[in-house]
C-alpha cells in the first residue's frame, strides 16, 4: 500500500506541474491583459506598463514562468490583483462549499444510483427497468444549464420549497446537489444495473437461491457487491466532471464555491487565482483517484493481493 | 470470524448514521437560528442585485469597476459628486474657485465627520490624494492615478483649503475629484482593502459584512452630511446569473434591482406584475454606436459609412430588439446633457438612398465584413443580428461575430476589427469627445479606436477643453458635434435608459444618470 500511494504522490506531483504550467501558458495567450481589468479598458499604455511591472507581468514569459514555478514550490499562489488578498486567502472558504456541494451532490448520486440500479437490474426487462432507462437517458442528456433552472423555477420560485440562491443552511444544497448530481445517478445507476443483471447469471448466485437467501439479500449482499466494482472506477473518474459541473451549477445557483471563483477571476485576468484554483481542483482529482484505488482493494481481495 | 467481521460492520454502520444525523441536525439548526434572526434583519433591510463582483471597497484601489464606485459612494463622501441628471454636484466642497484654467482654489465644508467623529480636513483631502498620485512602494498601484497625471500640485493652503495645480488646461479635471475620501491616519496606516471597522467611513452607510456573494452595509449613526437614512440595511447580494436575478425579484428575495434585468423581462413585468413592482426609468448616459475602423479603405470612404448609416432601422430595433428601452441618438449626448446640440441632423431610415450611396461609393465588389461585438451583453448581440440584417437588404453582406469581452476590446483597440457594436457609458464632460476622436488618442493611447483624424475637429476639441466657462464650451462642443455629424465615424444608435425594478412597498427611489445608488439615503421600506 505504501509503495501505491508514494507512486501516487509522485503522479501528483507531475500531474501538478503540467498543470500549472499549462495554466500559467494559456492564461498568457489568450488577449486581454490583467491591467485592462485592473485599470479599465481605457488607461493609457504607459500605466498599463508600469502596473504590469509592478506585479512583473512585463517580464519575459519564462521569466515570469520561473517565478512562478519558484513561488509556488514555496506554497505561495500570490495574490488577486483587485484587492490584493492573498490567493489562498480566496480559494480557502470558496473550496470548503464547493466541497459540501459536490460531497453531497455524490452521496445523493450514489445513493439514488443504488437504488435504482438495483430496482431495474431486479425488474429487468420490465416497464419498471424501462421507465428507468429513459429518466436515466433524459439525465444523462439534460445539462444542468437546463435541470437547473427548471428545478430552480419549480421547487423555488413556485411552490417556494428551497432557497433560490446562495448557501443559506442544509436546505440550500438540495437543488444545486441534485442538479449536479443528476448525470452522475443517471450514468451509474445503469451501470449497476448492468453489472447486477450480469452477476445474477452466475453459478453463486444460483447457489445463493438455492441456498433459500431472499432476493433482497441477494441483491443487496451477493449481487451488489460484485457489480458496484466496475461502477466505483467510473465514480472516481466522475469526480472530476462533478468538480468541473460545480462552474454551471454554481453559477445558476449563486453558490460562492470555486466554480464561481474560477469564472470570475477567468473574467478578470486574475491569472494567481485562475492558477490557484485549476491547481486546487487537479489535487483533488488525484486525491479521489487515489481514493477510489485504494476502495476498489478493500471491495476487490484480487486486487489486494496481486 | 463472520460473526466479527458483522460486529464491525455494525458498529462502523451506527458510528455514520450518527455522524451523518448529527451534522444534519448541526446545520439545519444553525439554519434555523439563522432564519429567526434573517426574518427580523428583512424587515430593515433592502435587498439589491448586482450583476458582477465588487472588485474592491478600498477607495485609493478602486479601478472602473462601476459597482466598487457604488459602493464606495454610499461609504465614503467625495469633494463632488453627480446629481440625477449626471451634472457635477459639490459634497465636500463648499466653495470653488478657478484661478485660471489650471488651477484651483477649494473651500471644504467646515462640519462633516467620519464616522469616528474626527472632523474631515484638507490633510485628509491631500492625503487620500496623495495616495493616489504617489503610492507608497509596498503598496499597490492605484488604478486611478492616471486621471491626476497632470497635476503638478495638490496642497493644504488651511485646515479646509487646498490648492491644485495642473501642468495643462483642462476644463474637465474637477470631474476627477470623486475619490471617497479617508482620514489621514488611514492612509498612513490601513493595508489594502483593510479599512472595514475603523471609523474610517463618511458617507450614509459603514460595512458591516462582507461574504463571496454579498456585502452588507449598514446606517452609519454618525453621519452628518445630510439626513440618516430611514432604511437600516442594506444588502448587495452579488448574482451573476441573469435568469437567477429575474426568479429572486419574482420570488420576493429582492427589493430593488436596476439595469441587470432583461429587456423581455422587463416588459413582462410591465405587462402582469405591476401589482408587485414599480418600474422606474430615466435616462442614462449611455450611448450606443456602431464604429468604423478608418484605417479600412471601404469605411473610410464617407459614402459608405452613410449607407450603412441610412440602411439601419434604428427605431424598429430600439422598438422590437429593446422593447423601447431608451431614446434614439442624434450624437453622444443624450437630450437631458447640458451639452447635448438639438440642431443635429437625424438620420431617417431610408433603404433606396442607402442603395443609392453605396453605388455612389464606386465600390464594385460586394462589401463583405464582420460586426464584431462583445458577448457580454445579449440584448446588444441580438440589436447586432439585426443590423446585419438591415444592412444586407441593401446589398451589404456582414456577418456578426461575437467575442469575449477582454478577447473584443484587443481586437477593437488593435485595429483589427473593420466594424463594431459598443456603448460608451458614464461620460460626464465633453472633453470625452476629444478622448473618442482626437486624432492624437488613437487606440491604445486613448479611446479613438478607429483612428479617425479630422484637424480641424482637434482643434476644436482642444478649445473646449481649455475654456472653462460653460456658455462657451457649448458653442465649441456644439460646432464639434456637428463636424462629425457630418463625418460620421460613428452612427449613433440610441441612448439606453435607466431601469430598476422596485417592490411596492420601497418609496423614494430615484434614478441617477450615472447608475449610482445615491438615492438609498432617502428610502423607506414598509
Amino acid at each position: 500500500m505504501l509503495k501505491v500511494l508514494f507512486q501516487r504522490f509522485l503522479q501528483l506531483l507531475i500531474v501538478l506541474w503540467g498543470i500549472s504550467t499549462l495554466i500559467f501558458f494559456m492564461q498568457r495567450m489568450i488577449p486581454g491583459s490583467p491591467a485592462d481589468s485592473v485599470l479599465g479598458a481605457d488607461a493609457s499604455e504607459i500605466d498599463k506598463l508600469e502596473w504590469l511591472a509592478r506585479y512583473g507581468l512585463d517580464l519575459p514569459v519564462w521569466k515570469q514562468y520561473f517565478y512562478f514555478i519558484i513561488n509556488l514550490i514555496r506554497g505561495d499562489l500570490g495574490k488577486s490583483y483587485h484587492d490584493f488578498t492573498p490567493v489562498v486567502e480566496i480559494i480557502l472558504p470558496r473550496l470548503w462549499q464547493t466541497i459540501q456541494l459536490a460531497s453531497v451532490a455524490f452521496i445523493f448520486s450514489l445513493l439514488l444510483a443504488t437504488a435504482f440500479g438495483m430496482l431495474s437490474a431486479a425488474k429487468a426487462g420490465k416497464l419498471t427497468d424501462k421507465t428507468s432507462a429513459i429518466v436515466s437517458l433524459l439525465a444523462i442528456s439534460a445539462p444542468s444549464f437546463i435541470i437547473g433552472p427548471i428545478l430552480m423555477w419549480i421547487f423555488s420560485v413556485k411552490l417556494e420549497l428551497f432557497p433560490l440562491f446562495g448557501n443559506e443552511g442544509a436546505s440550500s444544497f438540495v437543488l444545486p446537489a441534485v442538479t449536479l448530481g443528476a448525470s452522475l445517478a443517471a450514468f451509474s445507476s445503469r451501470m449497476i444495473r448492468s453489472g447486477i443483471v450480469d452477476v445474477l447469471q452466475e453459478d453463486y448466485i444460483r447457489t445463493a437461491k438455492s441456498k433459500g437467501l431472499s432476493p433482497i439479500q441477494i441483491l443487496a449482499k451477493h449481487a451488489l457487491r460484485n457489480a458496484f466494482l466496475p461502477t466505483l472506477t467510473i465514480l472516481g473518474m466522475q469526480l472530476g466532471v462533478l468538480l468541473s459541473g460545480t462552474v454551471i451549477t454554481e453559477q445558476i445557483f449563486n453558490w460562492p464555491g470555486l466554480g464561481s471563483l474560477v469564472v470570475e477571476a477567468v473574467q478578470q485576468r486574475e491569472y494567481n487565482i485562475v492558477s490557484g484554483c485549476v491547481i486546487v481542483m487537479a489535487t483533488i482529482y488525484v486525491f479521489c483517484n487515489l481514493i477510489v484505488d485504494i476502495l476498489y482493494r478493500v471491495f476487490d481481495p484480487r486486487v489486494r493481493f496481486s | 470470524m463472520t460473526s466479527r467481521f458483522t460486529t464491525k460492520r455494525i458498529i462502523i454502520s451506527i458510528i455514520s448514521i450518527t455522524a451523518i444525523a448529527f451534522a444534519i441536525y448541526q446545520t439545519q439548526k444553525a439554519s434555523n437560528e439563522n432564519d429567526s434572526a434573517n426574518s427580523k434583519e428583512k424587515k430593515n433591510t433592502l435587498s439589491i442585485a448586482l450583476d458582477s463582483k465588487i472588485q474592491s471597497g478600498d477607495p485609493r484601489l478602486i479601478g472602473g469597476d462601476a459597482n466598487s464606485q457604488y459602493i464606495e459612494n454610499l461609504r465614503f463622501l467625495p469633494l463632488i459628486g453627480f446629481d440625477e441628471h449626471g451634472n457635477i454636484q459639490n459634497i465636500l466642497i463648499d466653495e470653488i474657485t478657478a484661478v485660471s484654467n489650471k488651477s484651483w482654489i477649494i473651500t471644504l465644508k467646515k462640519n462633516i465627520k467620519f464616522n469616528n467623529g474626527s472632523l474631515i480636513t484638507a490633510a485628509d483631502v491631500v492625503a487620500t490624494y496623495n495616495a493616489i498620485m504617489n503610492p507608497e512602494k509596498s503598496f499597490p498601484p492605484s488604478p486611478r492615478k492616471a486621471a491626476f497625471n497632470s497635476v503638478t500640485l495638490f496642497k493644504v493652503n488651511s485646515p479646509h483649503e487646498i490648492q491644485i495645480n495642473l501642468k495643462d488646461p483642462d476644463a474637465s479635471f474637477l470631474n476627477n475629484l470623486v475619490i471617497g475620501i479617508l482620514p489621514k491616519d488611514a492612509i498612513l496606516n490601513a493595508a489594502p482593502n483593510k479599512i472595514n471597522d475603523k471609523g474610517y467611513e463618511s458617507g450614509p452607510f459603514i460595512l458591516k459584512k462582507t461574504t463571496a456573494t454579498d456585502w452588507l452595509l449598514t446606517r452609519n449613526e454618525n453621519y452628518n452630511y445630510s439626513s440618516k437614512p430611514k432604511v437600516e440595511n442594506i444588502d448587495f447580494k452579488i448574482i451573476s446569473d441573469s435568469g437567477t436575478r429575474y426568479a429572486a425579484l419574482i420570488r420576493g428575495d429582492l427589493d430593488l434591482v436596476q439595469n441587470s434585468i432583461d429587456p423581455d423581462k422587463v416588459s413582462l413585468i410591465q405587462k402582469s406584475m405591476t401589482d408587485k413592482f414599480q418600474i422606474l426609468s430615466a435616462p442614462k448616459l449611455s450611448t450606443t454606436y456602431l464604429a468604423f475602423n478608418f484605417r479600412d479603405p471601404i469605411f473610410s470612404n464617407l459614402k459608405v459609412r452613410q449607407a450603412v448609416a441610412y440602411a439601419i432601422d434604428r427605431r424598429s430595433l430600439l422598438q422590437f430588439r429593446l422593447q423601447g428601452q431608451g431614446s434614439l441618438a442624434k450624437g453622444m449626448f443624450p437630450p437631458d446633457n447640458y451639452f447635448f446640440d438639438n440642431s443635429l441632423p437625424e438620420i431617417q431610415y431610408d433603404q433606396q438612398r442607402a442603395k443609392n450611396l453605396l453605388k455612389e461609393s464606386n465600390i464594385q465588389d460586394p462589401i463583405t465584413f464582420a460586426i464584431k461585438v462583445s458577448s457580454s451583453n445579449k440584448s446588444t448581440v441580438e440589436v447586432a443580428k439585426a443590423i446585419a440584417a438591415n444592412l444586407k437588404e441593401v446589398g451589404f453582406q456582414p456577418t456578426v461575430e461575437m467575442l469575449e469581452n477582454s478577447v473584443f476590446l484587443d481586437q477593437v483597440k488593435k485595429g483589427v476589427a473593420q466594424v463594431w457594436l459598443s456603448p460608451w457609458v458614464g461620460f460626464k464632460d465633453p472633453d470625452h469627445l476629444r478622448f473618442v476622436f482626437a486624432s492624437n488618442m488613437v487606440a491604445p493611447l486613448g479611446g479613438n479606436r478607429g483612428a479617425y483624424s479630422n484637424q480641424n475637429l482637434d482643434e476644436l476639441l482642444q478649445e473646449g477643453r481649455e475654456e472653462i466657462n460653460p456658455e462657451k464650451r457649448k458653442i465649441i462642443y456644439d460646432q464639434a458635434q456637428q463636424l462629425l455629424s457630418a463625418d460620421l465615424p460613428y452612427v449613433y444608435l440610441w441612448h439606453s435608459l435607466n431601469i430598476a425594478i422596485v417592490g411596492k412597498n420601497i418609496e423614494g427611489y430615484k434614478l441617477y444618470a450615472d447608475g449610482r445608488y445615491w438615492s438609498l439615503v432617502n428610502v423607506t421600506k414598509n
